[in-house]
């Protein structure tokens, strides 16, 4: 009998995932290791987690070597990492209030200096761990538990796009945002992932993918309504694609 | 024998140069010695103090409230020089000012105007070096061809052209210094 | 080895480079900017790494990361830059990373001033950071020791797999004094260290083991109470074999002046001049910061020591918690301090001996 289909072999080997039923998280990390199996990379990689559900993927999830960085910093630990050590693959897994809002200064200078590592960004509009609070990238008009009124009705200003933002750098080698919504965009999304990791094994630097997710339970929703909402809200302010390709 | 000095003036007068110099010399005599800068946050016109001690022997403290000599680039320092000077200290004075020993209490007052001087060797940037040459001078706190050949290590390195205007500056000060004895 | 007259930041820059420092991150601050313009050239001469991060906290962070794969870490920074990295240095001592650490200390609190102080006591020996973490603090006194005690510190960081903290401050930074600098460790013991712990305990690729996760906490599966137990013994190991204090004329002292860092130098003068006038006067200077060396004190001899005069470069006092803890009301103590970049002066300290002196005849 032909395997068409298997989990990955470095998936659940320490540890089951502890995300949420319907995250998007699941899809991602397991997406990452899809790709680090394929390339044969698992051996060689370090991942940097973050803080928050997106640091979840660390505690074992995949079998893999992790440094967990504090809250928002990953993309500072790194770029030491990476540096010292050139011929491991490094990237880091972080979310949304992670990179975008705590570690905003780390992750633009990384970018900026061209870090020859990559950034798998879990994008879900909120901050999931700590229960639904406001996020750089919660949409207007989002109701979180800090934004009761919907965001930007008492000054919290307007969604950060991120991957539009480090296109303003000359140095970044490689920026693309996709989803997890439906196998079309699994697929892609996987495929930007590979890039990612393939940029950093040519040296061409800092690469990141930002991938659109969902948060079922801080957006009180089922995850058929999670995907609708993604589709109808969420895109329109961070369409999906290539912006950068070198 | 330990000797104390504190270099006193303004940023910008090369106070921590002259103070490194006489370090170096010092080094090349094979003496203990220690050079600390104190500055204001003006990388030029605030305060500049360097304290420099020399001795065969081991060095206590780097720096000091009272010097054995004390060197003062103007008459224009934040604080007044005269609460530097132990009853037996010299009180060298750079300025054009009609200043007296009697000013700052001083036993021992080798007054001078080294910026006039080292415009009248044609070198008007060596007002550090007339100085450095009249502390020297007064005191044989070192060789002075030592300390002219440190001036040349450290300074003519990079600017071997300013080698000539240097020792001229630095000559003249020694005349000035020798001539207080 | 011949002497070198270097200044302060550039001496103990080299100091680490020759222990087998490879990667360096940090961020401008006065009064150690020499020191990160010395490695961003001298780094790259010997293969390793130096960074500018983008601030106190990216810079922290990157050392941290850097400490992940094995490769001898170093950061450097003056007060304020050090309560920024705060955070990070608590993960670090959680997650036993052997990083070093200069404090060149400047004013506060807050912003304070760029002259010298002695004001960082209580944030360098009781609170790096949240969650009551230590680790070994080293204050040097001269040039020369603060180069051998760099020198050194890469060693004891990995045998403890602790940071290590080295207290100095703007003079110590700033100075220039002649040093004998080590050798240069060669790069196979350096390679050799490097795989060591990636073999050991770091990160690397899992190469075919299975996976490791560096944290400290809770999260990384151990129980937090579990694993602050474990950190616990390492402190008491530490307490019981780390301190370190030098003893100077005291054996038959009745006048005792401690002091510790670069105060100590100028209570050492003070001894100095107060024996050359026939006043038994003698110097307790603590080298160990944490752990303190409080057995110093009991060895002194207290049916002699009728005073002890504590100088320390910080308003309010700090250094004399300790030393009031190790002194344990055997006999009197006066307090000497100064701020806001006012350096110690020896006659003071030594006018405050012949008062106490005075007093008891």
């Amino acid at each position: 009998m032909k395997t068409v289909y298997k989990k990955p072999a470095c998936l659940g080997v320490r540890k089951r995932n502890s995300f949420c039923p319907g995250c998007m998280h699941s899809i991602a990390s397991r997406l990452v290791a899809e790709v680090l199996e394929e390339m044969d990379l698992v051996d060689n990689s370090v991942m940097i987690a973050g803080i928050g559900c997106g640091g979840n993927a660390s505690f074992g999830y995949i079998d893999m070597d992790v440094g967990k960085a504090p809250h928002g910093r990953a993309c500072a630990l790194a770029s030491a990492y990476k540096r010292c050590n050139p011929d491991e693959l490094v990237f880091t897994y972080q979310g949304d209030g992670d990179l975008a809002a705590i570690g905003f200064a780390e992750t633009m200078h990384a970018a900026n200096r061209g870090e020859n590592f990559s950034v798998i960004f879990i994008n879900n509009a909120l901050y999931g761990m700590t229960g639904g609070q406001l996020a750089p990238t919660t949409l207007e008009g989002m109701v979180t538990t800090t934004s009761p009124a919907g965001r930007g009705n008492n000054g919290e200003g307007y969604p950060m796009n991120v991957c539009e933002l480090i296109n303003c750098f000359k140095a970044p080698a490689y920026i693309a945002r996709g989803t997890c919504t439906d196998p079309k965009n699994v697929r892609k999304t996987k495929e930007y992932i590979r890039k990612a990791f393939q940029n950093q094994l040519d040296g061409k630097g800092f690469s990141i993918v930002e991938i659109v997710s969902a948060c079922p339970s801080d957006w009180h929703m089922s995850p058929k309504q999670c995907i609708d909402f993604i589709n109808e809200k969420m895109l329109p302010e961070y369409p999906l694609g290539e912006f950068r390709s070198r | 024998m330990e000797k104390t000095i504190i270099f006193t003036g303004i940023g910008g007068q090369g106070v921590k140069l002259a103070g490194e110099i006489l370090c170096y010399a010092a080094v090349h005599e094979n003496l203990n010695t220690t050079n600390y800068a104190l500055y204001g946050r003006e990388k030029r016109g605030g305060m500049s103090d360097c304290y420099v001690a020399i001795s065969d022997e081991t060095i206590t403290e780097p720096v000091f409230s009272l010097a054995d000599y004390v060197v003062a680039f103007t008459t224009e320092t934040p604080a007044s020089p005269a609460g530097k000077l132990r009853e037996n200290s010299v009180l060298f004075m750079s300025t054009p000012n009609d200043v007296t020993a009697e000013d700052y209490n001083a036993k021992h007052f080798v007054k001078f105007d080294a910026a006039a001087l080292a415009v009248e060797v044609g070198n008007p940037k060596g007002e550090n070096m007339v100085i450095l040459g009249v502390l020297v001078g007064y005191t044989d706190i070192l060789p002075a061809d030592v300390v002219e050949q440190t001036i040349f290590k450290k300074l003519g390195a990079r600017h071997p052209e300013f080698n000539e205007l240097n020792k001229k500056a630095f000559d003249k000060g020694l005349e000035v210094g020798r001539s207080y004895k | 080895m011949e002497k070198e007259f270097m200044k302060g930041c550039e001496a103990v820059a080299e100091a680490a480079v020759r222990a087998g420092c490879r990667f360096f991150a940090g961020y401008p601050i006065t009064p150690q900017n020499q020191v990160p313009e010395y490695l961003a050239h001298r780094l790259p001469e010997v293969g390793g790494v130096f960074i500018q991060g983008e601030s106190e906290v990216a810079s922290i962070n990157m050392v941290y990361g850097a400490s992940y794969g094995g490769t001898r870490s170093l950061i450097s920074s003056s007060s304020c830059g050090m309560s920024l990295m705060s955070e990070t240095i608590g993960w670090a001592i959680s997650a036993e990373m052997p990083i070093v650490l200069f404090n060149f200390q400047r004013g506060g609190p807050g912003i304070g001033d760029i002259g010298p102080s002695q004001q960082d006591y209580f944030q360098a020996t009781k609170a790096h950071a949240n969650g009551g973490g230590r680790m070994l603090v080293y204050s040097p006194a001269s040039l020369q020791e603060a180069v051998d005690i760099v020198y050194e510190s890469f060693e004891i960081a990995e045998s403890y797999r602790s940071p290590v903290y080295i207290l100095m401050d703007g003079i110590t930074g700033g100075m220039m004094e002649s040093v004998e600098l080590p050798e240069m460790r060669p790069e196979d013991y350096i390679a050799e260290k490097k795989a060591a712990i990636k073999k050991e305990w770091g990160l690397g690729g899992k190469q075919g083991r299975i996976g490791r996760t560096i944290m400290g906490g809770d999260f990384s599966g151990i129980p937090l109470q579990t694993l602050n137990q474990k950190l616990e013994k390492k402190y008491l190991k530490m307490e019981e074999n780390e301190t370190r204090c030098e003893l100077y004329l005291t054996e038959d002292a009745e006048w005792i002046v401690t002091a510790y860092g670069i105060g100590a130098r100028f209570a050492k003068a003070a001894v100095n001049r107060l024996r050359a006038d026939g006043i038994k006067a003698g110097l307790v200077r603590p080298i160990s910061l944490y752990p303190f060396p409080f057995e110093a004190y009991d060895a002194l001899d207290y049916t002699k020591v009728k005073g002890v005069v504590s100088a320390e470069m910080s308003i309010p006092p700090q250094f004399i918690t300790d030393v009031k803890l190790a002194v344990k009301e055997r006999a009197p103590i006066c307090i000497y301090n100064t701020s806001g970049g006012v350096i110690l002066d020896s006659i003071e300290i030594e006018k405050m001996v012949r008062e106490m002196a005075g007093k008891e005849a």
